[in-house]
């Protein structure tokens, strides 16, 4: 339909401007052998990307694209580390946690600058999180993460002092952007703010300009406190459709590609100057049950069918589904089961118990189950519920989705087994957010991209998550569950310093959450793409072990990539195998002492909290 | 009737398309005895092999979701089918009766409907289609009504005209004259006159709603629970189909709705010969 827009640039041998960029970006010139290069002899890094751009107003924008895009332009307080997402340094060099921890000190990087040259001080994080505590417009998309702060203040432009309401193992200065005070506090409406051009960041790139359903253009930034970024600019280029952009690949018109389906993944294992990854994810993907909405002062919301809340039954439902065997069709192994929503690429955290008490494909066991509780089949073999009715469940897809087409045609058959008729309504994603948010369904394909500290995403799962009007809103709970003992042990691992006594707590909580089953989850899938090897290098895995490239919870791809030359297509081409590990993530895009540097760094690190880069609630895949 | 088949018969491409749609719509009647639903159930195809090519076992090799394609392109012919004919027959019960509405009673009333056929004809169907599929609920009804709302108005341009020519002859007046009113007119007169054109008209609609119920599914806006060839062409698409080569499954349902829709113009164009005497080869 929209026809694909994108640039009609041309991967040109390398020429002497390519050279003289290399050596001074401090790389071995080595000549290149093909090059993302452009009519000026620029090397444009071109991503494609297929979802939605709300805003790049970081107080506001929600979107997996938008949000990725200011992790380039802007830098944190503190960053996710490349290798496993603990806090690293950003703008805060160092930090002291308090013994209650509840004052936490952050000691800000002198010298360093915003991209228009202004200097970055302490009075620029003050400002970015007095603003999202005292200004709800100004809250909506990282509210959450401010609600403990009980004061931000800034006594010296290189000291920002966060006191909590609580003392917290977390740390306070991670996932939000912080912006440049002298440009934001001079806005009369900075919520309305679209902040699309010419935009002033702390990070590897700024955004220069952009077009809706386009591209977005971002340009290096020299004061970047690790230093200038090797390639001249980076540009998300727009595709509708997954297979225009894989064309665009082979072409050489894109370099990087995420978001892939197995067979275009297979398909491109084997085409020239392409490497594929199939990176461990950070998303959960399951089917999400009404488990009888409230209001967080119990006001019933929603026209959820009351059998979900029956815990027995949601239990059933999970019984019923033979998930290894989806997994495989739909997955093809490039995946892995779940336990709960922490995904394992955060092994500490996930949850890891005994296979006994993890249930299994048991469809007779599910109705031995439901027969238990009361529910009888009825003469059609449907089971009625304590009302008499029918039990015919509504299950939400996407259509934009080919996946949830799939899935249902597999859940349908197999709930239907154990007596539960299902009614598949497939709508867009717009639709079914707002059905979402008024837990106007029963049963819907759930998915969320985590961060590094699952806090967030236990705490959407408390009772004060629930939203405060029956309408929705107010609330961001994850499915609508909410039990007081798991809220208790919120709080206690929420406070919990000691790192090991709160994986602890987090195992149990993850434990009681399987039980109750308010969502079922599947697997956590791997993350699929690829990228011109010969036109691109450096670009760093999140983890770095096996990790992905695109949708990282930080900048460590783009900020490490640099043009191929021809030692890096050498190797890309002689790793070229399955698994697509290029081998040129082993530190080669960023120079020795960069690296040196962010190991110390992270050495330094104080206490146990990395954090959620987490998001919202989906339907599509392409919200954060 | 006799004569009109006699006449039929002498188009060879005419019966070509006859032959073919009746072996059409039999398979696709026969759908659930040639190959029952429980093959499209895919929980008890776990064994299948996935975007295979095609082997004896599966002719035209199996989906991103491990049913044989050619199982589910006989299945998809039911609604495809359906839907084309269904859409149609809407199509036509609108056009016929304000096409006569409009001829027959003139002046004030006849300008008003032209007026309301020409808005019609001048909107972009496929929006117009595109709109109310995704403002009704998502069903197979929906996609019907879409289609047939959105395509009577050249039918009904046809039909007023050859209504102007028919309500101008002599016997008409004659009718006329021995006090029939306009109900009498309409149903004893103009409406057998204008039918064999609705006929043919109809069989050349139909090809372009099976066209456009393709077009609707291809856009995700048709009812996913039910398989038609517009379906299959979305999960194509959206599984990656192209880029993995997996022709098996992106040649056969567009082949299908090119030889049906073939078969349904041979067999129009065929009968339009027949009652309009100035189209025979001569």
């Amino acid at each position: 339909m929209r026809s694909p827009a994108h640039r009609g640039v041309r991967p040109i041998a390398a020429t002497a401007t390519a050279s003289a960029v290399l050596a001074l970006a401090g790389v071995p010139a080595l000549a290149s052998t093909a090059s993302a290069v452009d009519e000026g002899g620029k090397h444009i890094l071109k991503v494609a990307y297929s979802s939605t751009i709300d805003t790049f107003n970081p107080f506001v924008s929600i979107y997996l694209t938008p949000t990725g895009i200011n992790r380039m332009v802007y830098e944190n307080l503190v960053q996710y580390s490349a290798k496993d997402g603990s806090p690293i340094p950003g703008l805060a060099e160092s930090w002291d946690t308090s013994k209650d921890g509840k004052t936490w000190t952050f000691h800000i990087r002198p010298g360093m600058k915003w991209s228009d040259g202004q200097p970055i001080t302490s009075a620029d994080p003050q400002w970015t999180y007095t603003q999202m505590m005292t200004n709800e417009a100004m809250s909506q998309a990282n509210g959450s993460l401010v609600t403990n702060f009980a004061k931000v203040s800034a006594p010296d432009p290189d000291t920002l002092v966060i006191t909590m309401k609580e003392g917290t193992a977390v740390n306070p200065g991670i996932e939000i952007p912080v912006v440049p005070k002298h440009v934001w506090s001079k806005l009369k409406n900075p919520a309305k703010f679209d902040n699309s051009k010419d935009v002033v960041g702390s990070g590897p790139y700024v955004l220069e300009s952009y077009k809706p359903s386009q591209q977005v253009v971002l340009k290096p930034n020299p004061n970047f406190w690790r230093g200038k970024p090797k390639m001249d600019g980076v540009t998300y280029v727009n595709f509708k459709n997954g297979d225009a952009a894989v064309q665009g690949l082979k072409a050489g018109t894109i370099d990087l590609i995420g978001g892939l389906e197995v067979p275009q993944f297979d398909a491109l294992k084997d085409a020239k100057g392409v490497t594929v990854n199939s990176g461990s994810g950070r998303r959960f993907t399951g089917l999400g049950l009404n488990p009888g909405a409230t209001t967080k002062d119990g006001t019933p919301m929603g026209d959820g069918n009351p059998v979900l809340k029956d815990p027995v039954v949601r239990r059933a439902i999970r019984q019923a589904i033979n998930i290894p065997a989806l997994m495989d069709k739909m997955l093809q192994g490039h995946g892995t089961l779940a336990t709960s929503f922490v995904p394992a690429v955060f092994p500490q955290w996930h949850w890891h118990p005994d296979k006994s008490k993890l249930a299994t494909y048991e469809p007779d066991a599910a109705n031995a189950a439901l027969d238990q509780a009361g529910y009888k089949k009825g003469p059609d073999g449907i089971r009625l519920g304590k009302d008499g009715k029918p039990i015919v469940l509504r299950l939400l897809g996407d259509n934009s989705d080919s996946t949830d087409k799939q899935m249902a045609d597999y859940i349908m058959p197999w709930l239907k087994k154990i007596g539960i008729k299902v009614d598949l309504q497939m709508s867009d994603g717009d639709a079914i957010s707002v059905d979402l948010q008024k837990a106007n369904y029963d049963m819907y394909f759930t998915g969320w991209s985590l961060g590094s500290d699952p806090d967030f995403q236990l705490g959407i799962n408390t009772c004060s998550a629930l939203p405060v009007k029956p309408n929705g809103e107010g609330g961001t709970s994850m499915d609508f569950w909410c039990d007081k003992k798991f809220d208790k042990l919120y709080e206690e691992q929420h406070a919990e310093l000691d790192q090991g006594k709160r994986e602890q707590i987090v195992q149990k909580m993850l434990a009681m959450h399987y039980n109750a089953a308010p969502s079922i989850d599947f697997w956590y899938g791997d993350s699929l793409e690829a990228y011109r090897s010969d036109h691109v290098a450096g670009m760093i895995k999140m983890p770095k072990k096996g990790g992905m490239l695109t949708g990282q919870s930080g900048y460590w791809a783009v900020w490490g990539a640099h043009p191929a030359n021809a030692q890096d297509v050498k190797k890309a081409e002689s790793a070229s195998n399955p698994t697509g590990s290029a081998g040129n993530d082993d530190g080669g895009g960023m120079g020795g002492g960069a690296w040196a540097g962010i190991i110390a760094a992270a050495v330094v690190v104080l206490g146990g909290g990395g954090f959620l880069a987490s998001k919202k609630k989906k339907p599509a895949d392409d919200r954060e | 009737m006799a004569q009109v088949w006699r006449e039929f018969r002498r188009s060879r491409s005419g019966v070509a398309g006859l032959v073919i749609l009746l072996v059409v719509v039999a398979l696709a009647l026969l759908a659930p005895v040639i190959a029952p639903d429980r093959l499209l159930d895919v929980t008890q195809l776990l064994d299948n092999p996935i975007n295979h090519p095609p082997t004896w076992q599966f002719p035209l090799g199996t989906d991103p979701s491990g049913r044989s394609v050619l199982v589910v392109l006989l299945w998809g012919a039911r609604v495809s089918l359906l839907v084309g004919v269904v859409a149609t027959v809407i199509s036509m019960v609108i056009g016929t009766t304000v096409g006569m509405a409009a001829g027959h009673f003139g002046g004030w009333t006849g300008a008003a409907l032209m007026r309301v056929i020409d808005f019609f004809l001048v909107l972009p169907s496929l929006v117009l289609a595109i709109v109310l599929a995704s403002v009704l609920s998502r069903s197979v009804w929906t996609v019907i009504l879409a289609i047939g709302i959105t395509s009577w108005a050249g039918t009904a341009r046809v039909v007023r005209s050859q209504t102007l020519t028919v309500d101008a002859r002599p016997y008409i007046e004659r009718a006329w004259a021995l006090g029939a009113g306009h109900g009498h007119v309409i149903r004893k007169h103009v409406l057998p006159a204008v039918m064999p054109l609705v006929m043919a008209n109809t069989t050349l609609t139909v090809g372009s709603a099976i066209i456009a119920e393709a077009t609707l599914s291809f856009l995700g806006l048709g009812d996913t629970s039910k398989q038609s060839w517009g379906t299959m062409l979305k999960l194509a698409l959206d599984s990656g189909a192209a880029t993995g080569g997996f022709w098996w499954f992106i040649l056969p349902p567009g082949v299908a709705i090119v030889i049906v829709v073939l078969a349904f113009t041979l067999v129009g164009r065929a009968f339009e010969a027949v009652i309009n005497p100035s189209l025979r080869e001569r």
